[in-house]
């Protein structure tokens, strides 16, 4: 079985915990926990009846005054950038985020995740803000941690992204 | 031109033709090109490629390069040239690598450096230990003695032994992890062990030393090496690709670092490349269980007890003190059986009541009752000394009793006194003298109720034995029928008794020159006249001599005589002859007083 670190990065609350026990455990909690350093989980996927462990690293969201360290990422084989864009910072932060990963530890697989896509009503997504994301030129996904909309696919596309590098 | 200034400058000689041609190569006089291809014909255009080659860096390079190699392994063969004239260029060399990219050269050192760093660490600690085996030793506690008993028959150092008795350990669980990525690389676990998802732990404990990097100012190379929580502690050894981590319990010993340390080596050494590509595929490290096996231990208190040498020393001062207790406890026991057998001893002698008895420390005390006659028991070797207080009593045990009477009668060595049951038994051989004090002595009071003396031959004195003899001779009285001179046949026995007893007389007292003397009186009744009473009463005394001497009877000195009854006796008790005997010495007077008491009753005095 083949082993992969990857890593969830994005701003504050955007729901990268959420995702990831939505994903894991198939659970939702309205609860809001912040998670300080870094929180780890496992799940095991098959893709191309390949079975994968992933090994799932929810690193701390950002804010303006906890910068999130990218030693965290060394050794990620992918990584997921989350965004809730009913708070259109953490699209910037999803960005800048990006940047700095790719600076630390080059091109790996990456994938967008547009969370709270439940709250779609409430997304402010600017033109710019989705031009910007395209350029980037990584799968976007509109998921939804509360609903589980699209968190398999997040997960199982990265993973393929993956093992097809 | 070119040429005559080569001529004035060089020196004239064989490559003076050479150097020449190729000066002149480049320059514009085509007489001497052309005498030159005269010359040289085809090799010209050979040497031109050559010149070329050597002017060209590029060309030279290459073709140097094709023989460097081999030029400085026979130069080094003959001299260190190289190495001096290489030796600032290497300095420079590592220099720009370890400013550039120290990383590259710290990994490649790995594999030397660890054990290098470990010896070094090593060779520290010895030291270390060393002022600490100092400190320790200063301090006292009843555990710490016993340690010091430990090391002191172990022959370790104190703090080797402090060190030995609080490593008891035991590794649950042992993680390799790939350094980058956090990804296990392989686990192992002992068999009883509940553990977690080592996936997650060692991504955690990746993480958790990310995060420790991340949140405290630490220096780049600082790396986690130990977590602890109560007793658990998690020792992680780091490497240039991997990282082994490994879950103890337990105080654990510096050699188990070392454990950790070579197997991580070990790992490296067999997998560099494989960690360096390493994309979460674990298939290939199939060396990696028996890599890591060793890292699985554990030390048990058992493990120390058995690696103990038998304590010999121990042993033989246990034996010793068990000896020497032994021995004293055997003397004590000696003793006092000694005491008591004495004591007891005491009390069966005769004459000897012991009331009290103590033996406290060493101080002996005997009390009681002793009678002055009593005769101590020889004491024995090993006694303590005793203090003896004694009241005097009279003591009616027959030993006692029986040296009572011997120092009252004071019996000679022939004779031996016994007293049992308060018969006096005397035996042996007493003179009369004795045995008439034994006869005359008031042994009543002495307890002595009966004496016996039937084995007791009693010797009597010559003197004592001549009187008797003179007694029994003058007892003799030969009675007579009336008016007969003869004696009667029944009065034979004794003047036969008579005869025997004279005659002994006589034989003894010969050899002692001494004179016996008998006289022999012939006594009549009252009847008929003197005149034939006189002659009767001769006769009759003659008769008797007569029968003596047919006896053997000396008749020296033996004198008859007559007697006339005065007085109207008895006529029975008159008619008898009278039988006297006397030693002359002694009885000289009293001779002389016979002789003239007989001449005056005028008796006639004859001699035979």
């Amino acid at each position: 079985m083949i082993q992969k670190k990857i890593c969830l990065l994005g701003g504050f609350s955007v729901g990268k915990t959420s995702l990831i026990k939505r994903y894991v455990s198939s659970i939702f909690d309205e609860k809001y926990l912040t998670t300080v350093g870094v929180k780890i989980d496992k799940k095991v996927v098959d893709i191309d009846d390949k079975k994968v462990n992933l090994l799932i690293w929810d690193l701390a969201g950002e804010d303006d005054f906890c910068r999130l360290q990218m030693s965290y990422l060394r050794g990620a084989s992918g990584y997921i950038l989350v965004a809730d864009p009913t708070r259109p910072h953490t699209l910037d932060k999803l960005l800048c985020l990006h940047k700095r990963a790719q600076k630390s530890i080059g091109n790996i697989p990456a994938i967008i995740a547009l969370n709270k896509y439940d709250r779609i009503d409430e997304w402010i997504l600017s033109d710019e803000h989705q031009t910007e994301l395209s350029n980037l030129e990584q799968p976007i996904i509109k998921t939804s941690a509360k609903t589980g909309d699209e968190v398999q696919t997040l997960f199982v596309n990265l993973a393929g992204q993956m093992l097809s590098n | 031109m070119e040429l005559s200034a080569r001529d004035e400058s060089s020196e004239p000689s064989a490559s003076s033709t050479g150097d020449g041609i190729i000066d002149s190569v480049g320059g514009t006089n085509t007489e001497l090109q052309t005498l030159r291809k005269l010359l040289l014909g085809a090799d010209y255009q050979a040497l031109l490629v050559l010149k070329q080659q050597i002017d060209n860096p590029s060309q030279y390079s290459l073709a140097i390069s094709k023989v460097v190699s081999e030029a400085i392994a026979i130069r080094a063969q003959h001299d260190s040239s190289i190495a001096q004239a290489l030796g600032p260029t290497i300095e420079g060399a590592i220099d720009h690598s370890i400013s550039s990219n120290p990383k590259a050269l710290a990994d490649s050192l790995y594999p030397v450096m660890g054990p290098a760093i470990r010896k070094s660490i090593f060779e520290t600690i010895n030291a270390m230990l060393e002022g600490f085996n100092q400190a320790v030793e200063q301090s006292l506690s009843p555990k710490s003695i016993g340690w010091r008993v430990d090391a002191w028959r172990s022959g370790k150092t104190y703090s080797e032994i402090v060190f030995l008795k609080t490593l008891v350990y035991r590794v649950e669980q042992v993680f390799l992890i790939h350094r980058d990525t956090g990804l296990v690389l392989h686990h192992l676990e002992s068999t009883d062990i509940i553990s977690k998802d080592p996936d997650l732990v060692s991504a955690m404990l990746t993480a958790i030393q990310d995060f420790i990097a991340d949140s405290f100012q630490t220096s780049g190379e600082d790396q986690l090496s130990i977590l602890q929580l109560g007793d658990l502690r998690i020792l992680i050894e780091q490497g240039p690709s991997a990282v082994v981590a490994a879950a103890v319990r337990g105080n654990v010993t510096p050699d188990y670092r070392l454990r950790l340390s070579e197997a991580l080596e070990q790992c490296h050494q067999y997998y560099t490349q494989e960690f360096q590509s390493y994309e979460g595929d674990n298939a290939v490290f199939v060396k990696l269980p028996e890599l890591l096996k060793p890292c699985l231990s554990s030390l048990k208190h058992e493990d120390i007890e058995s690696k103990k040498k038998i304590p010999w020393i121990a042993l033989l001062a246990i034996l010793l003190v068990t000896v020497l207790l032994g021995g004293w406890w055997y003397q004590d026991v000696q003793r006092e059986s000694r005491w008591q057998e004495w004591v007891q001893a005491l009390n069966q002698t005769p004459g000897v009541v012991i009331t009290n008895s103590e033996l406290n420390n060493g101080k002996a005390v005997i009390q009681g009752l002793k009678d002055p006659f009593a005769s101590m028991p020889s004491a024995h070797l090993g006694l303590p000394i005793i203090d003896y207080q004694w009241s005097t009593f009279y003591s009616t045990d027959d030993s006692i009793q029986e040296q009572r009477v011997k120092r009252l009668l004071m019996p000679s060595e022939k004779v031996e006194i016994r007293l049992r049951d308060g018969e006096l038994q005397v035996t042996g051989t007493a003179d009369f003298d004795w045995y008439q004090k034994l006869s005359a002595s008031p042994l009543a009071l002495l307890g002595v109720h009966k004496i016996s003396t039937d084995s007791l031959v009693v010797e009597e004195s010559n003197q004592i034995l001549l009187d008797r003899y003179l007694s029994d001779v003058a007892s003799v009285s030969v009675a007579f029928d009336i008016g007969q001179s003869e004696f009667d046949a029944q009065q034979t026995p004794k003047l036969f008794y008579l005869a025997t007893r004279v005659r002994q007389l006589q034989d003894s007292l010969i050899a002692e020159r001494q004179v016996f003397n008998i006289r022999i009186t012939g006594s009549t009744d009252s009847r008929g006249s003197d005149e034939e009473n006189r002659t009767l009463g001769l006769a009759r005394a003659k008769n008797v001599a007569r029968y003596l001497s047919a006896q053997g009877v000396t008749l020296t000195n033996l004198v008859t005589d007559f007697h006339l009854s005065q007085e109207q006796k008895s006529d029975d008790q008159s008619r008898r002859i009278i039988v006297e005997a006397w030693v002359e010495n002694a009885t000289l007077d009293a001779i002389n007083r016979k002789l003239s008491e007989s001449a005056d009753r005028n008796s006639s005095e004859e001699k035979l």
